[in-house]
């Protein structure tokens, strides 16, 4: 039962900082954001009003111990139109049962924190940066998933699209045309938003949010608009492509950009600062959009969802009450078979030893949280060596099931080692499902493959995207039985042939749940699902 | 699907989150800490999560049989919470109640009593589960008409008991009590919408013995499934029970009750 008190304000100047987190005999954790305090010495703080006598106020050294020693920290960097730097803001949560946030902002030398006693002031306060509720948004039900060249041009289109409009209404033109988008067209916007500041428009805003460099994706725009084409949001024309229904919605409301933002959340894992789960949140005039990243960066591919106001903000509570959770150590190289961490988790390749990061990763390094800059900005995965593949917006979906631990492979290649056991009841989230192999993630960034029959379903099956779109076909050369529910003692409703396209909703237990682009849905052997 | 202890406690949970976060957003505004309009979309969303876990905990409430009618021998079935009184069934002043079932004509109003053997849970709401020990109305047994019955239940560990009024069918029926736990009684509307009534409290009567000699407070053994109804002194279990027999309340969020003498109750 929590208490009811109100939020604590404090500004701090970065000497004050330094000298307050000397007095409190507290270093400062790498990446958390605040001055090394050996760099000041000897000053009081008392101008500032936070001490007492020799001792800091409670709060203020609750504040600084928490930001300065926890392992996570959620950092959000919103873009709004007309102003030329992004406004930061940075959370971290005392561990549970405490719910206390301390949440601060960094201007020059000036630090501002905000202390709240709960997670559901702290996402009021991440709603006054990121204006969730100040406008109406969308209905929540679309729902794609693309690549990076596809994401790339939908913001292009976006801009092509905006243009158009504008430029119609200048010409005062009675009878509005489709704009018509061809690869060279897109090419044209996304250039010109890679040279723009102006955050209203759409490349421009993604250009600052997003985790990957914007301009290893000039030249895919062609590739970008087969996707599109793919999704059903544009459709061939004379001379070049058109939007669809659903293109034309998606392409004007994110013509109407209010605010743009990068959303976070850094875990220290073996002293370094890893990203665990980059999002690009873009606020417009009717609509909130997710766009949650996956790795690795030369293969990234987003997770585009329309998010009702109720949904933000639960994504929202969802990433503050995550900062409480503890960061799980990586496995180690010398023991492969060591078992999963606590959380039954073990990490993907990071900091320390592990692979060798993709030697193709691009980023922008100009964004990155200098990691004990009080100025930092963005919150951008850092590359290279510093970096882990990045998570999408994170929800289970999945737990391991049964009793015994599940192996996992970082391929799905039985023939190699296995590199892990997770525990039963690890949770998981699914990624794609191939002839019986699970690849699944862990909140933490880690990913591997499995048998898909060590995984039980632990949400419901995927809400119908606006837009259908095969993920797989029955595989084999002989039709596969379908059955209405998950249970082989059932006779079979109907037998699908090899290579009928479906879309893969949910996995259970060896169950495949599928639908079909005619709405049909059922239930096969996921071992009869070849990917596409 | 049939409702789920787990699918209450969540219910449950959610519903102390939503009252505890409209708590903190009301001493936000009193504060005037952040822009009005802010704290009234956020006030919105919470009073709708609000909503939505009331409407789940009243379907996880199944009717449970409670009584007995002395004139008709129809049984009484309610949908009480009674698993815990961190229910806002217990809700003093908004009782979540699920729409009252079909009940029998003879049926006037129930009331009840709880020893708290352990200690009750937390909720951010006030709470009056009663006295701890059984108490008559006065004003409806001194109708003439009506006649009581009072019966055993178990919310959590704490042995409850439930006290039925009847009225003789045909009788024109008293004015109802207040619901147990609840300053108020829902009515049925003509056109059979129901509608909560707020009354004032009124003389209850801890020495029940009287009641029970003179025919008016009949009883069902405790643990009876067939609520078999029974008269008399003779093995009545439900005197002497001791306990105190003024209401008490438990404060929001408190874990320990306060216990409050009724100015309108007789002393045992």
């Amino acid at each position: 039962m929590t208490t009811t008190t109100l939020p604590s304000r404090f500004r701090l100047t970065t000497h004050e900082i330094c000298t307050a987190l000397a007095a409190s005999g507290v270093t400062p954790a790498p990446g958390s954001g605040l001055p090394d305090p050996a760099a000041t010495t000897g000053t009081a703080v008392a101008p500032s009003g936070v001490v007492g006598g020799d001792a800091l106020s409670s709060t203020v050294a609750l504040a600084l111990r928490a930001v300065a020693t926890t392992e996570r920290i959620l950092r959000i960097a919103v873009h709004r139109p007309g102003a030329t730097v992004a406004h930061a803001t940075q959370m971290v949560r005392l561990p549970a049962p405490d719910e206390t946030v301390v949440s601060w902002a960094s201007t020059d030398d000036d630090y501002s924190f905000v202390v709240v006693p709960n997670v559901n002031l702290a996402v009021i306060l991440l709603d006054q940066v990121l204006s969730i509720t100040d406008l109406v948004a969308g209905p929540g039900t679309a729902h794609l998933e693309l690549d990076a060249a596809g994401f790339a041009a939908i913001l292009a289109a976006s801009d092509a699209c905006q243009e158009h409009r504008l430029s119609e209404r200048l010409d005062r033109a009675v009878d509005p045309t489709p704009p018509l988008l061809t690869a060279a067209r897109l090419e044209e916007c996304w250039q010109h938003g890679l040279d723009a500041d102006d955050t209203r428009w759409a490349v421009a805003a993604a250009r600052f949010t997003s985790p990957i460099e914007s301009s290893t994706l000039t030249g895919r725009l062609g590739e970008g608009l087969a996707s599109l084409r793919s999704l059903g949001l544009v459709v061939p024309s004379s001379g070049g492509d058109v939007p669809s229904d659903p293109g034309t919605f998606l392409f004007t409301v994110l013509g109407q950009i209010v605010a743009s933002a990068s959303v976070v959340t850094f875990a220290l894992v073996e002293g370094r600062r890893v990203p665990l789960a980059p999002i690009t949140l873009i606020r417009t005039a009717t609509t909130i959009w997710a766009a949650g990243w996956t790795g690795p960066w030369s293969q990234a591919t987003v997770t585009l969802t329309d998010l009702t106001v109720e949904g933000a903000l639960g994504m929202l509570h969802t990433l503050v009450e995550g900062l409480a959770t503890p960061v799980p150590t990586r496995q180690s190289d010398a023991a492969p078979s060591t078992p999963p961490t606590p959380d039954g988790i073990v990490p993907g390749p990071g900091p320390g030893p592990g692979p060798d990061p993709d030697p193709e990763a691009t980023v922008r390094r100009e964004d990155l949280p200098a990691s004990d800059s009080p100025t930092a900005t963005a919150g951008i995965a850092p590359a290279g060596a510093d970096t882990a593949p990045p998570a999408a917006v994170w929800t289970e979906t999945h737990a391991v099931a049964g009793t015994d631990p599940a192996p996992a492979w970082d391929q799905a290649d039985p023939n190699r080692t296995p590199t892990a056991n997770l525990q039963p009841g690890t949770p998981l989230r699914l990624l794609a499902i191939n002839v019986g192999w699970a690849h699944v993630d862990a909140a933490n960034g880690w990913q591997g493959w499995l048998d898909a029959s060590r995984l039980r379903a632990t949400s419901t099956a995927t809400a119908p995207g606006a837009v259908w779109t095969e993920t797989h076909a029955v595989a084999g050369t002989d039709a596969a039985p379908v059955w209405d529910r998950a249970d082989a003692n059932r006779a079979p409703v109907a037998d699908l042939q090899p290579g009928t396209p479906l879309r893969l909703l949910t996995i259970d237990v060896g169950w495949a749940q599928v639908d079909a682009a005619n709405g049909w849905q059922g239930w096969l052997d996921a071992r009869r699902l070849l990917q596409r | 699907m049939t409702p789920t202890t787990d699918d209450r406690a969540t219910a449950v949970n959610d519903f102390h989150a939503a009252c505890e976060a409209l708590e903190q957003i009301h001493a936000l505004a009193v504060a005037n800490d952040f822009p009005d309009r802010r704290l009234a979309a956020h006030r919105g969303i919470w009073k709708q999560r609000l909503d939505d876990a009331g409407e789940r905990y009243c379907t996880a409430l199944r009717p449970v049989s409670v009584s007995r009618c002395p004139y008709t021998a129809e049984i009484l079935a309610l949908e009480i919470d009674l698993v815990g009184l961190d229910g806002p069934w217990w809700d003093l002043d908004s009782p979540r109640r699920p729409l009252p079932a079909a009940l029998p004509a003879t049926f006037v109003g129930f009331d009840g009593a709880v020893r708290l053997d352990d200690p009750p849970p937390p909720a951010p709401f006030l709470r009056r589960p009663g006295p701890q020990a059984p108490t008559v109305i006065e004003r409806l047994l001194r109708h003439g008409q009506v006649t009581a019955v009072c019966s055993e239940l178990r919310i959590g560990a704490n042995p409850a008991w439930l006290i039925a009024y009847f009225a003789e069918p045909g009788a024109e029926a008293p004015q109802p009590p207040n619901d147990w736990g609840a300053d108020q009684y829902v009515a049925t509307l003509d056109g059979g919408m129901p509608w909560p009534v707020e009354t004032e409290p009124e003389m209850r009567d801890a020495n029940i013995a009287p009641w029970v000699e003179a025919g008016l407070l009949r009883w069902i053994a405790p643990g009876d499934e067939d609520l078999k109804l029974r008269s008399g002194l003779d093995g009545c279990p439900y005197l002497g029970l001791g306990g105190d027999a003024t209401h008490f309340y438990l404060r929001p969020g408190a874990d320990t009750p306060a216990v409050r003498t009724n100015p309108m109750e007789k002393q045992p």
